[in-house]
């Protein structure tokens, strides 16, 4: 039972940490049509630079977690404005940028930090719960602020102005122009927004499992897997299919062993693929 | 005509030549490199202007295939497996590695010739992860994670497998120059740019397109094989993801519009980083500032170099004056 | 008959783009098939040529049942096509544009190109001095080392006609040739599809231009996707279907 238990809260946690991923990288794709293949290191880059405050500098975790995100929101608007806006979405051109971008960083976190593995310590010391089901309270409090953020996205892309207009640029982005859109401040917020979902899953990450120097790329390839199938230009299939892939790497774990869960949950992606390459979500 | 006849003429005779060159250059470089440490990186370089070059051969027909690694990988198995469990001699391995490659690189392709870019990417790019993911599980068989070890060498001297290798690229390459620059090239060419028209004077897309990827996958497959036999190991790593995305690279910086460009490409990436080995951990940085420096400034890649200057060289003499250049490079 | 097509019907879910059409060419006639925009003429073409999958009804080309068939195999079977909104291969010379679409005919097997063997050289020796020929019958030999996508409008659709000439087609399905095309223009394409079927090939014309009646042996009217009316020019022009399903805004009597 208790392992059982286990695995549910397993599959719970990754399936947040996915989607939030998952939006975050959607977002960037959705509004400029640009896969950033630097989202792995951002993800990486924001839990180590997480640890680096809360274990070296010694910060509080309430205090480094906000300040994490905002940096990397900052990130974020700055690599709009300079690498991606010149190239307009030529994707060749933003390939080679990413992927410099994303060996800038991961080799500054290797070289700095080194490739042991290591973990952010607590937010909240110890465990809740009842009885003898219990479970971390740092993985409660990841949940409650997960979801909170995640219905505040649905809310501000549903309901305010400035979602309203990226749902338009998401849809025609000339058309949205001629509305006098302004496309430059979306695409700054959208690139803030993404990047900072990558570090707020980077965090959760860092506090609920641990931090290792491959944990970009393993985790761009689940981003990849996310929303591909979900299909380019959808929000909402984010979670379906994050809750999916939440699924197959929490449980599969608890009855495979370590290179099947790979090789498994790919055919399956795969053969999604083929029945469906478009995504199973998404507008074309 | 005549003229236009003349200075095709010229420009194929100093191509060859420069290719000729090259070519003796490189023949005559083991007597000259003292440490077969630069021998052993040639090799691995000659590898991947095969690798590279199908990769971009591949492409014309308007498939970014990003499974390339995985074919490497296919190859580089079935030599290994044969090798070291059945003891076959490489005679028959590698023609198996090249050959195996092709028939699982062609099968494979069916579901996804009829997506459009983008989506033929991803579901490439998933087919590789797939792929690598099988050789990971086979256990003992393959080796898992850390790959087979023990396949069986082809030489006992570096010198040996250079000049073979130099061997197996120069012909590899004729393939895939003759591949491009006949009715074929030109089909997949026709197939890249409109699907519909081609379909309309009698071209079928889709076979066009695998015949593309069984093409590239062969020369990918043999080079794996070979891969395989000189250092000895089958390793998921040397194929994954990671393999593949320096394969594109390799091409995007050496330039995607030009043959040569794959090969521009591994001697800016591959080898010129070589003279640089004393920044060791440092190096990475160098690769992301060489990307950069070709994104903001040679989006082209290097091959792209002497036609932007020619065309600012003739923006300055006349004015807006249309260059129809009737054959690519 | 040539091409004998009954009971032609597509559906786009509830609506009915074209409906119950019927449709004969015989061989070494030009056949009109007019109707109003939207009336479904570019719609039957891409039935008849397999590039949208026909709801119900039959094709028959030659006495051979192409309804399911593919359009590369239904261009093998020698029928060529323009298209209406004219694609190209923008990349490519108009010399390359019209080199490439002679895949067919020469054949040269993939053995034979690759080796460079005297039958692949042969048949490219034929294919260029070909392209040269409907380069000049269509008038583009002056651009022939132009890109494609540089061409202006009129000239460009005059090489969707030499790409569907490279074919070597029995019937030639001309889709809107003339729009878009200025007077000049027009009188040039019309006496170059009656020199077409002048060498022996067939043509079926889908045209908005009502121009295009003093040229046509038979018209077809189409409207709403239901036939309304065939018959020679004459008849068709005074048929007060037409003129009402025309609304008479396109033509002056």
């Amino acid at each position: 039972m208790e392992t059982v238990i286990h695995t549910v809260i397993n599959v719970i946690l990754l399936s947040v940490v996915y989607i939030i991923m998952g939006m975050g990288f959607a977002f960037i794709l959705n509004l400029l049509g640009i896969f950033n293949l630097a989202h792995g290191a951002i993800f990486m880059a924001s839990s180590y630079g997480c640890y680096l405050l809360v274990a070296r500098i010694h910060f509080p975790g309430f205090v480094a977690f906000p300040l994490t995100v905002l940096v990397a929101a900052a990130v974020g608007v700055v690599v709009e404005r300079f690498l991606f806006r010149p190239f307009k979405g030529d994707f060749n051109r933003t390939m080679m940028v990413c992927i410099a971008l994303s060996t800038i960083i991961v080799t500054s976190f290797n070289l700095t930090l080194g490739t042991k593995v290591l973990a952010i310590p607590s937010f909240i010391e110890g465990t809740t719960g009842v009885g003898p089901y219990r479970v971390q309270s740092d993985a409660i409090l990841a949940f409650c602020l997960g979801i909170v953020l995640l219905v505040g996205i649905i809310v501000f892309v549903g309901h305010s102005r400035w979602g309203a207009q990226m749902q338009a640029v998401t849809q025609n982005r000339e058309g949205a122009a001629l509305q006098g859109i302004r496309f430059s401040q979306i695409a700054a917020i959208a690139c803030a927004v993404g990047f900072g979902l990558a570090a707020v899953a980077g965090v959760f990450m860092g506090t609920l499992y641990n931090l290792t120097p491959f944990m970009g790329d393993i985790t761009l390839i689940k981003v990849l897997m996310l929303v591909i199938l979900a299909g380019v230009g959808s929000f909402n299939g984010i979670f379906y299919v994050g809750g999916l892939l939440g699924v197959l790497y929490g449980a599969l774990p608890m009855v495979l062993r370590g290179g099947w869960v790979d090789a498994i949950a790919s055919v399956m992606v795969l053969a999604l693929l083929v029945i469906r390459p478009q995504g199973f979500f998404g507008h074309e | 005509m005549n003229s236009a006849n003349k200075t095709t003429r010229t420009r194929q005779w100093t191509g060859i030549g420069g290719v000729g060159l090259i070519l003796v250059v490189l023949a005559l470089l083991p007597l000259l490199l003292a440490h077969s440490y630069y021998i052993h990186i040639l090799i691995l370089a000659f590898i991947y202007v095969v690798v590279s070059s199908s990769f971009r051969t591949i492409s014309i027909s308007g498939q970014f295939n990003i499974a390339q690694g995985a074919y490497m990988g296919i190859g580089g198995y079935a030599a290994g497996l044969c090798s070291v469990w059945l003891h076959w001699s490489p005679w028959l391995t590698i023609p198996l590695g090249a050959v195996a490659a092709t028939v699982v690189g062609s099968v494979l392709a069916f579901p996804f010739a009829r997506l459009r870019t983008i989506y033929y990417a991803m579901g490439t790019l998933f087919l590789g992860y797939v792929v690598i993911n099988m050789f990971t599980v086979g256990g003992k068989l393959t080796g898992s994670s850390i790959g087979l070890a023990g396949v069986h060498p082809l030489f006992s001297s570096k010198t040996q497998y250079y000049y073979v290798f130099l061997g197996f690229m120069i012909v590899s390459l004729a393939c895939l120059y003759r591949f491009e620059f006949s009715r074929i090239g030109t089909t997949l060419k026709a197939v890249a740019q409109s699907h519909q028209v081609a379909a309309s004077v009698g071209i079928n897309e889709r076979r066009v397109r695998i015949l593309a990827v069984a093409f590239g996958s062969f020369f990918t497959g043999l080079m794996g094989a070979l891969y395989c036999h000189y250092t000895g190991v089958a390793s998921p790593a040397s194929f994954g993801l990671a393999a593949t995305l320096w394969i594109i690279m390799y091409v995007l910086v050496g330039g995607i519009n030009s043959f040569w460009g794959p090969s521009i490409g591994i001697v800016i990436l591959m080898i010129v980083p070589e003279f640089f080995r004393d920044l060791k951990g440092y190096l990475p940085y160098l690769w992301a500032v060489i990307l950069l420096i070709i994104a903001f400034t040679l989006p082209d890649g290097i091959a792209g170099l002497p036609k932007l200057i020619m065309g600012r060289i003739s923006n300055r003499r006349g004015k807006g004056e249309v260059k129809a250049d009737a054959s690519g490079d | 008959m040539l091409l004998e097509i009954s009971g032609l019907t597509k559906r786009f879910g509830g609506l009915k783009a074209v409906s119950d059409f019927d449709i004969g060419v015989a061989e070494g006639e030009i056949v009109g098939l007019i109707g109003p925009n939207g009336a479904g003429k570019s719609t039957v073409f891409n039935l008849i040529t397999g590039v949208l999958p026909v709801t119900s009804g039959t094709v028959m080309f030659r006495d051979k049942d192409i309804t399911r068939s593919q359009p590369d195999q239904v261009a093998k079977l020698g029928i060529g096509r323009t298209f209406q909104l004219n694609p190209l291969f923008p990349d490519f010379t108009v010399l390359q544009n019209v080199t490439s679409s002679f895949h067919l005919h020469p054949h040269s097997s993939l053995v034979d190109i690759f080796f460079n063997t005297r039958k692949y050289r042969r048949n490219e020796a034929f294919v260029q001095e070909k392209a040269h020929e409907v380069l000049g019958l269509v008038g583009l030999s002056k651009v022939a080392n132009e890109l494609a996508k540089n061409l202006a409008h009129g000239h460009q659709k005059m090489l969707g006609v030499a790409r569907a000439l490279a074919t070597k087609p029995t019937l030639l399905l001309l889709d809107e040739p003339l729009a878009g095309m200025n007077p000049s223009e027009i009188q040039y394409s019309l006496d170059a599809i009656r020199g077409m079927r002048d060498s022996g090939i067939t043509v079926l014309i889908v045209e908005h231009n009502m121009q295009i009646l003093t040229l046509c042996d038979r018209v077809v009217v189409i409207s709403f996707g239901e036939k309304i009316c065939e018959g020679l020019p004459s008849e068709v022009r005074a048929n007060s279907e037409v003129i009402s399903a025309y609304f008479g805004a396109d033509y002056v009597c």
